[in-house]
C-alpha cells in the first residue's frame, strides 16, 4: 500500500513530504482507518498528515505529535526518513 | 459525553470583546467568555481534550530520585525530565527548582531557558508563569529518537525538545528563542486562545510567540531592537547548515533556501498572503509588524504592546483586529507613561505599510 507523509508544525513547522510503498499488516490498517475517522485537533504541536492510498480512495488521518500510537512509530520513522521539502 | 452549548453566540462575544479591548488594560469579561467558549468548542471536538481546570497542572513527577526537590504546585518551579530517547513523556526526573546541574548540558541548558522566560514574564511584563497563576515549568529533553522538533505539549501542560537529527538541527535546547516561542504558546493558550487555525488567527498564534521569543533571546543576549539580529532558530541549525534560520522578522522570505529544507515561503506583507495557509508561513507579515514598531519604539516598548494586544485578543482574531487593539493598549500604555508618546501612531503606521490597516 502505498502511504503519503506531510508534517508541519511544532518550533520548526518545516513542511515535508514523503511517500513509500509498505506492507500494512491488519492491525496497522485498522489503526490507520480508526486514526482517519477522528477529528483532528487545534494545536500548535507537530502535525502528521498521513494519506492511504487505498484502491477504493484515499484515506486521510490526521494527528498531533502527543496522539501518535506507539504501534504507528514504526511507520512513522520510516517515513520520516525520507522526508524531503 | 456532557455537551454544552453557548447561550451567547461566539461571533457576538467576539464583537464585544472587540469593543471592550479598546477600552482597558485588563480584558473584559466578554474576552474571557469568548477564551472559555472556544475551548469548550474544541473539546467537542476531540475526545481526548479535557478543558484546562481538568488538566494536570501540578506536574508531580511519579519517583523522585533522592537529593532532587519538587516545587510545590503553583510556584512557577522547574520542572526536567530525561525521555531516554523514548517517545513518550516525563520517563526520569532528573533536576527540579534549585537543583545543582546534572551531567547532561541540554538538561541545564533546558532548565537556564525555563529560567529566563519566566524571569522575563514576572520582570519584564508582570506575568506568574504560563497562566499568570504559577503553573510550573515542566521541560523534556531527549525526546525520540532524531526528533527535529520542539513544542508545547497544550494537554499536558509541558515543554518537549528533541536532539535534532545533525543534518537539519541539532539538539533544540541550544537556543533560548526556541523554549521562548514554545512556552509563549502556552501564555496564548492561557490568554488569547487563539485558534490554531491556517488563517490569519493562526498566523497571528505563530506570531506571538516569534515576537515574545526573539523579545526574550535578545534580552537574553543583550541586544536592542537596532543590534539584535532579529532571526529564529539560528542557533540549532545543523553544523552544514550554518548561517540559515528558519524565520527572518526583519525580512521574512529570507530565512533559508537549500536542498534539505526548500525555501522560506513566508512572503513580506499582504500582497503575499493566501488561504489556507501553515500559520508559520503567514505569520512572517505580523512579524514584521513587530519589527517596524521596534525599530521606531525599541523593543521593550513593542513587546508591551503586544503582550497587552494579546492579554485582550480572542480566538478568532485576525490581523485587522490585532491592530486595532494593539493601538487602543498603545494609547493606554503610552497614557500611563509606559511606551512613548507617539506609539499609537507607530503601530497603526507598520500595520499600514503590512497591508492590514
Amino acid at each position: 500500500m502505498r502511504v503519503t507523509l506531510e508534517t508541519s508544525g511544532g518550533f520548526t513547522g518545516l513542511r515535508r513530504t514523503a511517500t513509500l510503498d509498505t506492507d500494512l499488516d491488519e492491525s496497522l490498517d485498522d489503526l490507520l482507518r480508526h486514526l482517519g475517522s477522528a477529528e483532528p485537533s487545534s494545536s500548535s504541536q507537530p502535525r502528521y498528515r498521513l494519506t492511504v492510498h487505498r484502491p477504493t480512495g484515499d484515506q486521510v488521518a490526521e494527528l498531533t505529535e502527543s496522539e501518535v500510537p506507539a504501534a504507528l512509530r514504526p511507520l512513522l520513522a520510516e517515513l520520516l526518513r525520507h522526508a524531503r521539502p | 459525553m456532557a455537551y454544552r452549548c453557548s447561550f451567547v453566540p461566539p461571533h457576538v462575544l467576539d464583537h464585544i470583546a472587540k469593543v471592550q479591548a479598546q477600552q482597558s488594560a485588563e480584558p473584559s469579561p466578554a474576552q474571557r467568555s469568548a477564551v472559555v467558549s472556544a475551548q469548550f468548542r474544541r473539546g467537542r471536538r476531540s475526545t481526548d481534550a479535557l478543558p484546562l481546570a481538568q488538566q494536570r497542572l501540578t506536574a508531580e513527577p511519579e519517583s523522585v530520585p533522592p537529593g532532587l526537590t519538587v516545587p510545590k504546585p503553583g510556584t512557577a518551579g522547574r520542572l526536567v525530565y530525561d525521555d531516554l530517547n523514548q517517545w513518550t513523556f516525563d520517563v526520569t526526573f532528573i533536576r527540579g527548582e534549585g537543583d545543582p546541574a546534572v551531567g547532561a548540558q541540554n538538561a541545564n541548558d533546558a532548565y537556564d531557558h525555563l529560567g529566563t522566560v519566566r524571569a522575563y514574564y514576572k520582570d519584564r511584563l508582570g506575568r506568574e508563569s504560563i497562566d499568570n497563576a504559577g503553573l510550573n515549568l515542566v521541560a523534556n529533553v531527549n525526546f525520540g529518537v532524531g526528533f527535529d522538533n520542539a513544542f508545547w505539549d497544550d494537554a499536558g501542560l509541558r515543554m518537549v525538545f528533541g536532539n535534532g537529527s545533525g543534518q537539519v538541527f541539532k539538539d533544540l535546547t541550544a537556543g533560548v528563542d526556541v523554549c521562548a516561542h514554545e512556552l509563549t504558546h502556552g501564555v496564548t493558550q492561557f490568554s488569547a486562545n487563539l485558534n490554531y487555525t491556517n488563517d490569519q488567527s493562526g498566523a497571528l498564534n505563530e506570531s506571538f510567540s516569534d515576537m515574545l521569543g526573539t523579545a526574550i533571546d535578545a534580552y537574553a543576549n543583550g541586544r536592542d531592537a537596532h543590534t539584535h539580529n532579529w532571526l529564529i532558530g539560528d542557533e540549532i541549525m545543523a553544523d552544514d547548515l550554518y548561517g540559515e534560520a528558519l524565520r527572518n522578522m526583519a525580512e521574512p522570505g529570507t530565512a533559508f533556501e537549500n536542498p534539505l529544507m526548500g525555501r522560506d515561503p513566508q512572503p513580506r506583507d499582504m500582497s503575499g498572503y493566501f488561504e489556507p495557509a501553515d500559520p508559520h508561513i503567514m505569520s512572517g507579515i505580523t512579524n514584521r509588524w513587530f519589527y517596524l514598531i521596534s525599530q521606531d519604539l525599541g523593543l521593550d516598548a513593542a513587546t508591551v504592546i503586544m503582550y497587552q494586544t494579546l492579554q485582550n485578543l480572542w480566538p478568532n482574531a485576525k490581523f485587522a483586529d490585532a491592530a486595532t487593539v494593539a493601538v487602543a493598549q498603545a494609547r493606554i500604555l503610552a497614557r500611563a507613561g509606559l511606551v512613548p508618546r507617539q506609539s499609537p501612531q507607530t503601530v497603526r503606521g507598520a500595520a499600514r505599510q503590512q497591508g492590514f490597516w
